[in-house]
Formats: structure tokens, sequence, C-alpha cells
């Protein structure tokens, strides 16, 4: 499956595929379903949606996962808001703030996801 | 508001009346104040005022309530009386949808009017940019099991970066339900893409 930003996620094998450079590069993530370049703070963001584990991997640009942070409690990850940006949605059991969606994004520690804004 | 956008309003909804009225067939025909062409034009608190102000006693009082809609972003109009009701199974509505957002995943939000295009999603949807920055799709969902929902109309809203007053005035109801239960409260009946 060809993605947005040259980065390429094939679910059915748990692979993303980038260039980096000019040089190809791999890595594999089980579970994975979409992923985004985070230009700001050189990472992919990757959305895992597996059998026994549901949230986001970070990955650096040579394809070592440097984390896995999972969705704060109450919430599904379910999409990325854009197509070429960093930032998710989660999609909540219940409405907070008078909202039940909200997008979040990876903090720079990569511990958690922090809310952002409304999400409709 | 100053006197100079003071008197524009008063203008926009002095030239609003000029064209609304008594249609051809006899009956009114209400017309907002402000057009959706309008809306665009305008600078959106100008255009809000032109819209709303009425509502109010006085200008401070509007003042106050469009703060408020700047402040607390609320989807439904600040009349809205929260009106949970149970729609009823074969009731079908549409949704826009962002890229890579499954149908599997709707949001909380379906109206019960043809999204046409995105214009239809910013403008009568009242939709942020901020909110779901992008759309590219439309779903139709036919309800299978009954689902609590508050209805109602949308809310006029600021998008304050895109500078932008979005009217609303479309149909709304937000799923009171969990999200991970919306789905299956649904049907997917038909996917078509928007611009």
């Amino acid at each position: 499956m060809s993605g947005p930003e040259g980065i390429r996620v094939d679910a059915r094998a748990g692979r993303i595929d980038w260039d980096e450079d000019g040089a190809a590069r791999q890595a594999d993530v089980e579970g994975a379903v979409d992923a985004r370049r985070d230009r700001e703070k050189d990472r992919l963001v990757v959305l895992v949606r597996a059998q026994d584990r549901e949230g986001v991997a970070i990955l650096s640009l040579d394809g070592e996962t440097i984390a896995f942070v999972r969705p704060p409690e109450g919430y599904a990850i379910t999409h990325f808001a854009h197509a070429d940006g960093p930032i998710l949605v989660g999609q909540g059991e219940a409405s907070s703030d008078g909202w039940q969606d909200w997008h979040f994004a990876v903090d720079d520690e990569c511990r958690a996801l922090r809310r952002l804004g409304p999400a409709y | 508001m100053k006197p100079a956008h003071r008197l524009l309003a008063l203008l926009l909804l002095f030239l609003s009346a000029c064209s609304s009225g008594v249609a051809s067939d006899g009956t009114f025909k209400p017309i907002a104040a402000v057009s959706a062409q309008q809306a665009l034009q305008l600078d959106p608190k100008q255009a809000w005022w032109a819209d709303h102000r009425w509502r109010y006693a006085t200008d401070e009082a509007a003042e106050a309530a469009f703060q408020a809609l700047l402040t607390r972003e609320s989807p439904w109009p600040e009349w809205h009386q929260a009106n949970v009701v149970t729609l009823p199974a074969g009731l079908r509505f549409e949704m826009a949808l962002a890229p890579g957002q499954g149908t599997d995943r709707p949001g909380a939000f379906g109206t019960f009017d043809r999204i046409a295009d995105v214009r239809f999603v910013r403008q009568s949807l009242a939709v942020k940019t901020a909110w779901k920055p992008q759309v590219d799709r439309v779903v139709t969902y036919e309800i299978v099991d009954p689902l609590p929902a508050d209805t109602g109309m949308v809310g006029p809203q600021i998008d304050v970066p895109a500078n932008l007053y979005l009217p609303g005035g479309a149909s709304q109801f937000e799923m009171k339900v969990p999200a991970s239960e919306r789905a299956g409260h649904l049907r997917v009946v038909a996917v078509r893409p928007i611009r």
C-alpha cells in the first residue's frame, strides 16, 4: 500500500518502507496500519492496531523503534488528522469538555499522547 | 463594535431584508442576513454580528456571546437545549470523513442534509479546519440499531486561523454512545468522494 509522504505501509505484512536522504529504509511493526513523518522531531509516527496492542509506535528515521505509546484511558486512536502530518484523532468513550473526539500528538519524550483540540 | 462595523452590519441587514420576503409563489422565504458568499468576504465578527446581534438585548450581551463562542467552541447554537432522542432503525444520514478515516470509525456527528461538497462541510456544518483539517469522502449510513442522539441545528463558528465566519444552519445530531459502539449501530449504504 502506498501512503503519503513516500511512506508505504503494508498492513498485512506489518512493514513500513520509506526513503531517507535518497536511501530506502524499512521497519517491521506488527499491526502497523498507517504512518506519518514528524518533520519537526525527525521521527516516524506509526498507528498500530494489533490484536494484543493498540497505540502509536515511534521510530527513528533509521527505522529503530524508539517507543510505543498507548492511547489515553478511554480513547481509541483511529486515524491521522492530516494526510501529511503526525497529529492523531482519538475517539472517546465519553464526552470531555463537551467533545467525545480529540486530536492528540506524541509528546517530546515519546512517553504519552498530549491532548490538543477537539476533533469533529 | 466600531461605528463603521455597526453601520456595515445594519446595511447588510437592510439589504437582506430587501432581498428576502415573499416569493413568486406567495410564500415567505426567510434568507439569512449573511449569505455564504458574504460570509467568505466579510470580517468574521462583522458577519456574525449581522446574523446574531438581534438575539441580544445589548451590544455588551452580544459581545459576551461572541467571546463565549470563540472560547467554548460549542458545536451547538447558544440557544440549543439538549434534545436527546432515539433515532430509529432505517433512518439514513450523511457524515464527512477525513482521509484515512475508516467507515468503521465514524465520528460523533452526522447530518440529515446532503453533503454536496467540502464547502458545505465548512460553511453549513461549520466544521473548523482545526476540528477536521481535511475531508475527502462522504458516507451515507443507515441506522440498524436505535441510536440515542442529541439533535438540532449546527451553530455558527469563527474559524480564527482561516479568518472566516462559518454560518452553520444545517441539521445535526451527536451520537450519545461510546465511540467504540458507534459503528455497531450503523450500516454503510454508500461512500462517495467530495472536493
